[in-house]
């Protein structure tokens, strides 16, 4: 590059040549001219800028512009340079441009001074002049097709996301290099309209006009509809980048809150489980309280009790009415006793009974009694172990009472730490995001079921253009005329066959490549295939053949792309080295380890020049990953209190 | 001593019913929601015992069924009976319910003065600081 934009006077870079380590690294801080190193490509074999088009009379560098003085003229020229090695060149493009300073001391371009230049081998391997440099320019880099290897990798990212179908088929056009059988059968159409002649008016071609002209109507429509989808979805596009942007600005922030949103949830639930069992415990426990109260406040008058009922069968006192009445018939009204015997005063007989009077138990309520003695003392021993209880389920409640003191204290810090992050802020940016995506996804259906109808509309048109044109053939009278007209239309029929065959090999090529790349690149076990459908839609279908595109993460996205463009450049059989600017900028640390091995593997030995921002893509962890790979690293440096970069060369890495 | 039958219904005062009903619907007290009138009649009669409340009931209302009583309890009374008249009030059942019923009257009075000036939580703490220390007596 020679005093181009941001480089003054001769800066080279030689891209790496060596197989084994075939990427090339150029990085530099934001505006230092990374980018423009792709411009200074494009210009060279296209003459225009395409990444970054600036005015044609700014390419002169800054501070060469300001050591001019008046009419002094100066050159702007970028050189490429292409061979095996350094020796074995095999083409070198150069194109060049003049400026001057005029005698008010402005610098102006000098009209007409725009030159490209090819030199080419000829058959004995010498580099000669090329009469028409364009001509290996296309053969090289075909502008076309520039895009399948010069890339921004950021766009790649979405590649698929917006418009999917047109970029689809435009690639697979742009590599059948279909325009020109376009062209073809265009011109030959046009050629037939001289033979026809004028001919007479036909009910049934008038009807065939008019279906034609209904169809292509309602085509328009369709176009019209579709062009009002894709400026909402580009409008949709837009505001989730800048959605996506503030949430990767936050995203350190958003891992923690969505581990700290997960731990304030398990919290609660334990929270709630604790509580929960506070309260039955509590429930119990007044439970317990209650019941042994009666027991416990009654214990002294149940000691009493059992007290008198034990003196009363102890002292053998007589108790109660019905003994005492029972004795009293017996041994003073009846004075014998049931048997016969005689109860007379100082009887014997009368002595007994009478010590029988005296020990007889308590006869009807003995059993009551008795089972009452028994029933106070199980009470007592049974209340006895109230405090041991007590204390048991005083220890369970002091741990559960803790516990939720913890848990509690740990939920506030946690709060505390989600206010911090800003969960609402987040939280928004989150519900943005989805709905940004809802209506990329509407608009993309929209498109998409348009461009169905579109294609259908297309085949209802061509069958009645086909009946059309028949007829008119029927109609010509003149036989020449007819026989020219026949000509043109097989002409059309046999090019519009080719272009349909070719289009669909193609296509079904292109599928089994990007599939079998993309699968090379990534394990992702979801995946069954990529398909692209007879819409020209690329697709990734699991094994229920449902598609599960939509949930691939940056990375994976941004490899399907890689992998369908690198398929495009092995199909279009053009074997140029790939620049790619700016290609983790926008992707996870760990995609970027992913998107590496998958790159390294599928472009294995292909001259890869990565241009990368310093600091923030080339990482530690990224350098690592390329550093075995990597031939050549260059750094482009804005150099202190002056308007132009240097090339830097680090020999040693 | 005479013999007497028990009541089939046991009597409280007039005046203290609905302060039953609404310990019973848990009104008053949440944690006694769901208790039955017997179960709370026990209760104020281990009050009115503890707190050696007898009383007279003026306006009797039989309002809670004997049969509601549970075994343990009916034994609970008799104790009480036993304790205060000796072993021969036994086969006066109208009279050993009769001292349960004044002594329920007495303590339902006690329970009603502390629910009404407890804060929350004092009724249950009280009860079992009581019950601790009569645990604790030899």
């Amino acid at each position: 590059m020679g005093n181009y934009r941001p480089f003054y006077g001769k800066e080279t870079i030689l891209f790496s040549l060596n197989p084994k380590k075939p990427f090339t690294i150029i990085y530099a801080g934001t505006g230092s001219g990374k980018t423009t190193i792709l411009d200074a490509i494009a210009w060279c074999l296209y003459g225009k800028e395409i990444h970054k088009p600036q005015p044609l009379d700014t390419m002169l560098n800054d501070d060469k512009r300001d050591e001019l003085k008046k009419n002094d003229m100066v050159n702007v020229s970028v050189e490429i340079i292409m061979g095996e090695s350094e020796t074995k060149i095999d083409y070198i493009f150069t194109r060049s441009i003049s400026f001057y300073k005029n005698k008010e001391g402005r610098v102006e371009v000098i009209p007409n001074t725009e030159k490209f230049s090819a030199k080419v081998k000829d058959a004995r391997n010498n580099l000669i002049d090329a009469a028409e440099a364009d001509v290996p320019a296309r053969r090289v880099f075909p502008e076309d097709i520039q895009h399948l290897f010069m890339f921004d990798g950021e766009k790649l990212q979405h590649f698929f996301e917006i418009d999917n179908m047109r970029k689809t088929r435009q690639a697979i056009l742009d590599i059948t290099n279909m325009n020109l059988i376009e062209s073809a059968i265009k011109h030959l159409k046009d050629i037939s309209k001289d033979y026809k002649g004028d001919e007479e008016e036909n009910p049934q071609l008038e009807k065939l006009n008019a279906f034609i002209d209904s169809v292509e109507k309602q085509i328009e429509r369709n176009i019209i509809e579709i062009k009002e989808n894709e400026d909402n979805l580009k409008n949709a596009t837009i505001k989730l980048n800048s959605v996506m942007e503030s949430l990767n600005k936050a995203a350190g922030a958003d891992k923690d809150l969505r581990k700290l949103i997960n731990e304030e949830q398990k919290i609660r639930g334990l929270l709630e489980e604790n509580n929960n069992a506070l309260e039955t415990l509590e429930k119990r426990r007044f439970d317990h309280l209650l019941s042994s109260l009666p027991y416990l406040f009654c214990k002294k008058q149940l000691l009493e009790a059992r007290e008198i009922i034990d003196k009363t069968y102890e002292s053998g006192e007589p108790p109660i009415t019905i003994r005492t009445e029972f004795f009293n018939l017996l041994l003073n009204k009846r004075k014998k006793c049931i048997c016969g015997t005689d109860l007379k005063p100082g009887s014997a007989a009368r002595k007994n009974v009478e010590t029988y009077k005296n020990k007889t138990p308590l006869s009807d309520y003995e059993e009551e009694i008795r089972h009452g003695q028994a029933e106070m003392l199980s009470l007592l021993r049974e209340n006895s172990k109230f405090l041991e209880e007590r204390k048991s389920s005083n220890e369970e409640e002091n741990k559960l009472k803790q516990s939720i003191k913890d848990w509690n204290n740990q939920l506030g810090l946690i709060t505390k730490d989600i206010k911090g992050l800003k969960k609402e802020e987040i939280e928004s940016l989150y519900s943005q995001k989805d709905f940004q995506i809802g209506e990329i996804e509407r608009c993309s259906q929209r498109i998409g079921d348009l461009r169905g109808e579109i294609t259908r509309y297309d085949k209802d048109k061509r069958r009645w253009e086909e009946e059309k044109r028949a007829l008119e053939k029927q109609l010509i009278k003149n036989t020449e005329m007819k026989e020219k007209f026949g000509i043109c239309d097989s002409g059309i029929e046999f090019l519009e066959t080719i272009r349909e065959e070719l289009i669909t090999e193609v296509k079904n090529e292109i599928e089994k490549r990007t599939d079998d790349v993309f699968k090379q690149s990534l394990i992702e076990p979801r995946v069954e295939r990529i398909c692209i459908t007879d819409d020209f839609e690329c697709q990734v279908l699991d094994k229920y053949n449902k598609s599960i595109y939509a949930s691939l993460s940056s990375g994976q996205k941004q490899i399907l792309s890689t992998s369908f463009m690198i398929a495009l450049r092995k199909e279009s059989g053009f074997d140029s080295p790939i620049l790619i600017d700016y290609p983790f900028g926008r992707i996870d640390v760990d995609v970027t380890a992913e998107l590496i091995n998958g790159l390294k593997k599928v472009l294995e030995g292909v001259q890869v020049n990565f241009f990368l921002i310093e600091g923030k893509e080339l990482t530690d962890l990224v350098w690592q990953q390329m550093k075995s790979y990597t031939g050549v690293l260059y750094q482009i440096k804005k150099i202190k209190d002056k308007r132009r970069s240097e090339v830097i060369k680090h020999e040693k890495y | 001593m005479k013999s007497t039958e028990a009541p089939r219904e046991l009597a409280i005062d007039k005046s203290k019913h609905k302060f039953y009903e609404d310990l019973k619907d848990g009104k008053i007290f949440p944690e006694l929601k769901g208790y039955e009138m017997a179960y709370l009649f026990i209760i104020a009669m281990a009050y009115g015992v503890y707190f050696n409340k007898r009383i007279k009931i003026k306006n009797m209302k039989r309002s809670i069924s004997k049969s509601y009583i549970d075994k343990q309890f009916e034994w609970l009374i008799k104790a009480l009976a036993i304790s205060k008249n000796g072993v021969d009030i036994i086969p006066d059942k109208a009279e050993i319910y009769k001292i349960a019923e004044e002594y329920a009257n007495g303590g339902i009075e006690i329970i009603e003065r502390i629910l009404k000036d407890s804060k929350p939580g004092e009724f249950e703490s009280t009860m079992e600081k009581e019950l601790t220390k009569i645990q604790k007596e030899k």
